[in-house]
């Protein structure tokens, strides 16, 4: 599974949505509804099941989840 | 993970303090920013101890905020977290007064010079060859001691004085409502009065031991590691829990088990026989085991949500404060709660409700030695925050019920108080999208309902009707909702508009051309 499968898995976890209606433009806040301890519990369980640290002070920079997408991808990188 | 007992912490402290005092900021206004931590704690303790001034700031904030409040608070340091190492340069580029930095990771990854350690050797040493200046230093239980911006950078963000009376008469009235047990975890952001006072401060008052959760972003794994027994938090959190337990009931077919098990639960609560604990072990093992505590405030809590978690064995305690009041005004205790209100007064502070209507709704007033000494060198905003008789006015509406327990009903301001606890200005936002965006002609923001019940902010708008002509109604919607998206990305995240409304009509006006907010369809008042 690609990396951005694995947030909208988790993704689903929190809201009750379909698979087409999460893309890369899809804002969890705005579109899903979710708020921002939900996303903050979705970015820490990413960390844990993809061994990065995300830093609390990055996440504000991440709006949707293509944004979330590259953020892990650069940090898997680096 | 590590460990320091009360002695080290006392220790410690001392030694920072020495070392500020040696680095010539005694008595000097010092801001701090980082995360929940043993370090910040000392560093806090130290600033206060050696005669300064504490600035608790949100690490939340965008740089030019921080920058903003460094400047306006006076401070001459700033004691920052590792994460802020790389933004240092940004925020200090607009603060020539401050003079100091230290880095206050206790393990930073950024390797900075003077790092805690190294700073707080330097003052051990200074303290092993006799300095007593520290030691020196008398507490001036009236004099300012810390610095709480309420919210915000522009106009309405007051400076909230609190000073070491205020600070140990709120956590004098809180531990003499409350029973804690002895284990705590710290989860709500550091820099907050509900946090720092309540909480940190509390823990150390009565000898309980402190659990620091090293990120929102990890709490359901950290109650089970530190296997805490109270924390405090805010509704967004107790929801999300609550909500939790059930979604998990629901994927394991066990709703209606659970159901009926709480059904009996309290019906055997009723005689006297508490087998909650015995009850709901599993759902209790996912917190940890021993979470029996919960304190929320910081914003109103659905009703359901404590008394269900109550139900599953988790006593949830909500109450009422406000930062200018250091912040407790009101709690349910462990001797008294009546569902549905906010608890009886503390026993430092007296309340009044000024202006009642005919069922005794008005603003809640309030007088004690937890309300603040005045907004900082703002003594127009400290003259309209109280009345001629000397009572703090709130701001909100309530009235006192049964039993004395006091009900909040409203508020007379436009601040928006989220889940999360958050306080957010919306003229703040208001003059963000004013001046980002050219073809909007009018906007309020404020508080609406999603789909999900949940509050949101948002904004709506009135747009210069020849632009909305030239590009369609939809080709408008579509460039608004962009520019909002902009306009967000400088706001910091908790502040972000998440919905927003078009309106094809200007705003109703009262005579002075002031918009009638509470007019607008769907706004929480």
């Amino acid at each position: 599974m690609n990396l951005l499968g694995a947030i909208t898995n988790l993704v689903k976890d929190y809201a009750e949505v379909e698979d087409d209606q999460l893309t890369r433009a899809t804002d969890p806040v705005r579109d899903l509804h979710l708020n921002s301890y939900d996303m903050m519990s979705i970015i820490g369980r990413l960390e844990s099941d993809l061994g990065v640290e995300i830093a609390e002070r990055d996440v504000r920079r991440l709006v949707t989840l293509g944004d979330l997408d590259d953020y892990i991808k650069a940090k898997l990188q680096t | 993970m590590h460990e320091y007992t009360y002695t080290q912490v006392r220790d410690e402290v001392a030694d920072v303090g020495t070392a500020l005092i040696d680095a010539g900021l005694a008595g000097a206004h010092v801001a701090i920013v980082g995360d929940n931590s043993y370090s910040y704690v000392i560093c806090y303790l130290a600033v206060v101890g050696s005669g300064g001034v504490i600035v608790p700031l949100d690490k939340e904030l965008t740089n030019g905020e921080l920058a903003d409040l460094i400047v306006r608070s006076g401070a001459r340091a700033l004691l920052y977290g590792d994460t802020f190492a790389a933004e240092l340069p940004a925020i200090l580029a607009t603060c020539p007064a401050v003079g100091f930095t230290l880095n206050i990771t206790r393990f930073p990854t950024e390797s900075e010079n003077p790092g805690f350690d190294e700073f707080r050797e330097a003052g051990r040493a200074l303290l092993d060859r006799g300095d007593d200046r520290y030691q020196g230093v008398i507490a001036d239980p009236e004099a300012l001691a810390a610095i709480l911006f309420t919210s915000g950078t522009t106009g309405p963000s007051k400076g909230v004085m609190l000073s070491q009376r205020n600070i140990v008469a709120v956590i004098h009235s809180a531990f003499t409502m409350f029973r804690f047990p002895r284990s705590g975890m710290s989860v709500l952001p550091i820099n907050h009065a509900y946090e720092f006072n309540l909480n940190i401060l509390g823990c150390l008052f009565d000898g309980i031991t402190i659990n620091f959760n090293d990120s929102i972003m990890h709490v359901r794994e950290n109650l089970e590691r530190f296997r805490p027994e109270m924390s405090l938090m805010v509704p967004m959190i107790v929801d999300a829990l609550y909500k939790g337990i059930w979604k998990e009931a629901e994927k394991n077919h066990m709703t209606g088990y659970l159901r009926y098990a709480i059904g009996l639960s309290n019906a055997l609560g009723h005689v006297g026989i508490d087998l909650r604990r015995a009850f709901f072990r599993p759902i209790h093992e996912h917190f940890g085991g021993r979470l029996r505590v919960i304190v929320c405030g910081g914003a109103p809590l659905a009703a359901e949500t404590a008394a269900g978690l109550t139900s599953l064995g988790i006593d949830v305690y909500n109450g009422y404060g406000i930062t200018e009041c250091s912040p407790l005004i009101s709690s349910n205790c462990t001797l008294r709660r009546v569902r549905g209100s906010v608890g009886v007064p503390c026993p430092e502070i007296e309340v009044r409700i000024a202006d009642k209507d005919a069922d005794g709704n008005g603003e809640i007033q309030v007088r004690g030695t937890h309300v603040m000494l005045g907004y900082f060198n703002d003594p127009k905003a400290t003259a309209a925050a109280f009345t001629e008789d000397g009572w703090f006015r709130t701001g909100d509406l309530g009235r006192l019920g049964r039993g004395g327990a006091l009900f909040i009903t409203g508020r007379e301001k436009n601040l928006i108080i989220l889940p999360n606890g958050k306080n957010v200005q919306p003229e703040e936002i208001e003059e963000a999208l004013l001046c980002g965006i050219g073809y909007l002609k009018e906007v309020v923001v404020h508080e609406l309902l999603d789909p999900t019940g949940s509050p949101r902010i948002a904004a709506s708008a009135y747009l210069d009707p020849e632009w909305v002509s030239a590009l369609g109604a939809d080709g408008a919607r579509v460039r608004f909702d962009a520019d909002v998206a902009t306009v967000n990305q400088r706001l910091a995240s908790y502040k972000r508009i998440c919905l927003t409304r078009l309106r094809e009509q200007e705003f109703e006006k009262t005579a002075t051309r002031k918009i009638m907010r509470h007019r607008i369809e769907g706004v929480l008042v």
